[in-house]
């Protein structure tokens, strides 16, 4: 059962693009932090993000420069939304309703999956970035209970 | 109330910033969208979107002009990591691992809390936006 099996929170382990040459890239750098959620009633949220992203030099969160903008988003990726599973093919679907890429708001996003020693992995499609062919590996591990 | 009466996954009716003047900045609009999910075991995953962003001309995630990346940025808000609840304080601090903002990353985001049925309403301490301090009000709607 597929779908049971993806409920809960799930933190990042790592996240690389593929290119079509074999070279193995880390879009979000090497500590890649991320949180993926998948609700019973069939609702996900996902954020990966690049905590070595450097900070605003103001606390005003409107008042950053366009290039903290920029670094801040393109370090950042977050969507949310609902979600199928298509067992046969081995895809989810995140239906995204909100995405901070403005373009994936509203569209379908299909991933392969896979459960690995408790591992969850998820293999986008193959897509565009910078001008570059590639595909995306998210590897996920359950998370235990916050302790604090 | 209790802990437990958070768990769930909720989504935003309404969200607007009011400054000490009475000055309401709807930094996501006048119809804004997002979820927020707590859990059982103290995650918790907040989004927040202003509907009409327009989209970037090329669809590529990294080739925004500075125009449409600040208006991307501008027009979201995204964080998640733990949380804990203070009943006697009628606070919830998000404990945040990660966030689009930067400065937010590892740091933690306390809000006082209305929690009445399925309606959970969140006010933010005052925060600066637009070089002025405002207290956001969101409202949210347990699914």
């Amino acid at each position: 059962m597929t779908r049971e099996n993806l409920l809960g929170v799930w933190k990042l382990v790592s996240y690389e693009f593929r290119l079509a040459d074999g070279i193995l890239l880390r879009p979000f750098g090497q500590g890649v932090q991320g949180m993926l959620i998948y609700d019973a009633n069939g609702y996900m949220s996902l954020h990966v993000i690049d905590p070595e992203r450097p900070r605003f030099t103001t606390e005003d969160w409107m008042s950053g420069t366009a290039d903290e903008a920029k670094s801040a988003l393109d370090g950042c990726m977050a969507y949310y939304g609902t979600f199928d599973v298509n067992e046969r093919k081995g895809t989810i679907i995140h239906h995204v309703e909100g995405s901070s890429f403005p373009n994936w708001s509203g569209i379908d996003r299909e991933q392969f999956y896979e459960f690995k020693d408790n591992h969850l992995i998820l293999l986008t499609l193959p897509m565009t970035m910078s001008g570059e062919q590639l595909v995306g590996q998210l590897v996920w591990k359950r998370a235990g209970k916050v302790t604090k | 109330m209790n802990h437990s009466d958070f768990v769930g996954t909720f989504t935003l009716t309404f969200a607007e910033y009011r400054y000490a003047d009475g000055e309401v900045k709807a930094i996501y609009g006048n119809d804004p969208i997002g979820m927020l999910m707590y859990d059982a075991a103290g995650h918790v995953a907040i989004q927040i979107m202003r509907r009409d962003r327009p989209n970037f001309a090329k669809n590529d995630r990294l080739g925004g002009t500075p125009e449409e990346t600040k208006s991307a940025f501008d027009g979201y808000l995204a964080y998640f990591g733990t949380y804990t609840v203070d009943e006697e304080k009628h606070t919830v601090t998000h404990h945040l691992q990660g966030a689009l903002l930067p400065n937010w990353v590892d740091g933690d985001q306390a809000r006082f809390f209305e929690l009445t049925g399925n309606r959970l309403t969140l006010q933010t301490p005052p925060l600066m936006i637009g070089n002025r301090e405002a207290v956001g009000h969101l409202i949210w709607q347990k699914i």
